[in-house]
């Protein structure tokens, strides 16, 4: 990495998502390609678990990026650029969402997608370096969660999703969503009830994580 | 304990103060600590729950997209274009606001001017002593001459208007008032049986000849730059099948991908939708897209100047116009080598 190269990236690396966004309605490049690497796992992770299938979220991830950039120009400094990033992102997981009527969370013998040389659910998990059992026991709690996360109705999901995976306070939260903030925060208890539920068989586990 | 109270403590969007109370209350009520305690298991496996990372191509896609669709190259056509005559007209002579295009057109416009003046001084001397002649122009057009060529046309002797346009013209101020008065005083000559109006509009052509050339010399800085997708016939200026990921660009992964092997989604189709290359329609006017060659050159002088960002963005374009071109010269180039280098891009992020 050049010294001049490197730089331009270290200079850009601590910016707000806000400076960023204005420096990339000038022409620069660079700056929108750190915004791009900053949140596009985020998104990407807030998409999947809200339409429950990769394809499908890699697809949508593209377009809510391809949106930032056609509405670059547009783009006001004083609005929040994760708030007006996650809009987009929300809205075409409503809309993905009413086109395939998905409600429920995939079988976990269903294929991800249409090729026969997709695997499951099962196999799109990520792995680490720990022993077979303990591998297979987190592989079946991650998919329980997912499980448990598909059958949250929409609006409960979006706003755990946010809550909890993005840390984004309610009041972004309902700014992004269009509804009050204490509408935000009852779904989010309704959702936390519904997920203790579901999730109960786990709670000696959960005890004793931090 | 309404949920309002409730999620704020959990999420800890409660000031020092109220959390503290809230707690307290919380711990004087079974319920409502088991309800806490139970939203914080659940919080607690989720945070097990690792993320995915999303495949590299939909980085190198969206950083050439981007790289493509800037937005202040458009900018300032979009704006002149959008605004109204004198905006634009504005946008056009922008190039003259330069002391030396201003300097240069003041010259030609006083020389033009003298002359003017120069010639009708010596036709009114001549027109003392002869009758009106039949108008040249007619003469000159009927046998496919220029305008420039014809003669100069007779014109009335000793005219107190004809010596007030004068006077106006040699103080050089206001062209175009001069010119209208120029032209009402010619009138009077016209109805002598003389046509003055080409020799006026020899000078006008003058005149218009600067602006037109300064209007094809600001052309280009224009036209060269990225095409307006938002005119084109689609959102992106692509289609959206072009845009859409695909398996053509390869699965290739890690760090040099968006740099090296960038997948274009619409290797053809951008110019179809964009006006820039349009030489069937006004080649005189509008200035032909930059080779390789050309952006090369660009890109080697925003290398000296440092300005990478530029360096990059136009290496994107070079390999959108002439992949063969960036991979033969630009990307070995040792002067931009500073300029292209990628870090190891995707750091770990959380």
């Amino acid at each position: 990495m050049s010294t001049a190269r490197g730089g331009s990236w270290m200079q850009h690396e601590g910016e707000a998502d806000e400076v960023l966004m204005v420096a990339y309605q000038k022409g620069d490049v660079r700056s929108f390609e750190i915004l791009l690497t900053r949140h596009r796992k985020p998104v990407f992770n807030f998409i999947l678990r809200f339409v429950g299938s990769r394809e499908t979220a890699e697809d949508l991830l593209q377009e809510t990026f391809l949106r930032v950039i056609k509405g670059a120009e547009a783009y006001q400094r004083q609005a929040k650029f994760t708030t007006w990033l996650y809009t987009i992102a929300r809205n075409l997981c409503v809309d993905q969402s009413r086109r395939a009527k998905h409600r429920k969370a995939q079988s976990l013998d269903a294929p991800m997608n249409s090729s026969a040389e997709s695997g499951t659910l099962l196999d799109v998990l990520p792995s680490g370096e720990m022993a077979s059992d303990r591998l297979a026991g987190n592989k079946q709690l991650h998919l329980k969660l997912h499980e448990a996360l598909g059958r949250l109705s929409e609006e409960q999901r979006e706003v755990f999703l946010m809550r909890e995976f993005l840390d984004m306070p309610f009041k972004d939260i309902a700014d992004v969503i269009g509804v009050p903030e204490n509408t935000v925060k009852s779904r989010m208890r309704y959702a936390l009830e519904k997920l203790r539920l579901e999730l109960d068989e786990y709670k000696d586990m959960a005890k004793a994580m931090p | 304990m309404d949920a309002d109270r409730l999620m704020a403590l959990l999420y800890g969007e409660l000031d020092a103060g109220d959390a503290e109370r809230e707690r307290a209350a919380v711990a004087e009520s079974p319920e409502q600590a088991a309800e806490l305690e139970g939203f914080e298991r659940v919080r607690s496996l989720f945070r097990e729950l690792p993320d995915e990372e999303p495949p590299p191509r939909i980085s190198a896609q969206l950083l050439a997209e981007a790289a493509r669709s800037a937005p202040a190259p458009r900018k300032a056509v979009a704006a002149s274009r959008e605004d109204g005559f004198w905006a634009r007209l504005v946008s056009w002579l922008s190039p003259v606001q330069h002391p030396g295009f201003a300097a240069a057109a003041s010259v030609v416009l006083v020389a033009g001017l003298a002359g003017v003046l120069y010639l009708r001084k010596g036709d009114t001397l001549q027109e003392a002593g002869r009758a009106p002649e039949a108008p040249p122009a007619e003469s000159a057009a009927a046998t496919g001459t220029a305008t420039d060529e014809a003669p100069l046309p007779p014109a009335p002797a000793a005219d107190p208007a004809v010596v007030a346009g004068q006077a106006d013209l040699e103080g050089a101020a206001g062209e175009a008032q001069d010119r209208s008065r120029v032209t009402s005083a010619d009138a009077k000559a016209v109805s002598k049986g003389g046509k003055t109006m080409p020799s006026k509009e020899k000078s006008l052509d003058l005149d218009d000849d600067v602006f037109a050339k300064k209007k094809r010399e600001a052309k280009p800085a224009a036209s060269s730059k990225k095409p307006d997708t938002l005119r084109g016939g689609t959102v992106y200026g692509l289609s959206e099948q072009e845009m859409m990921p695909g398996d053509a660009a390869g699965g290739s992964g890690g760090a040099p991908a968006a740099n090296q092997a960038p997948p274009e989604p619409a290797p053809a189709p951008p110019q179809a939708s964009t006006p820039t290359p349009a030489p069937s329609t006004k080649p005189s006017t509008k200035a032909r897209p930059p080779t390789a060659t050309e952006l090369h050159a660009r890109a080697v002088d925003a290398a000296l100047d440092k300005r990478c960002s530029d360096v990059r963005t136009i290496g994107a374009e070079i390999r959108s116009i002439d992949p063969e071109y960036y991979k033969a010269k630009f990307a070995g180039d040792k002067r931009l080598k500073a300029c292209l280098e990628v870090p190891s891009q995707y750091p770990a992020r959380k």
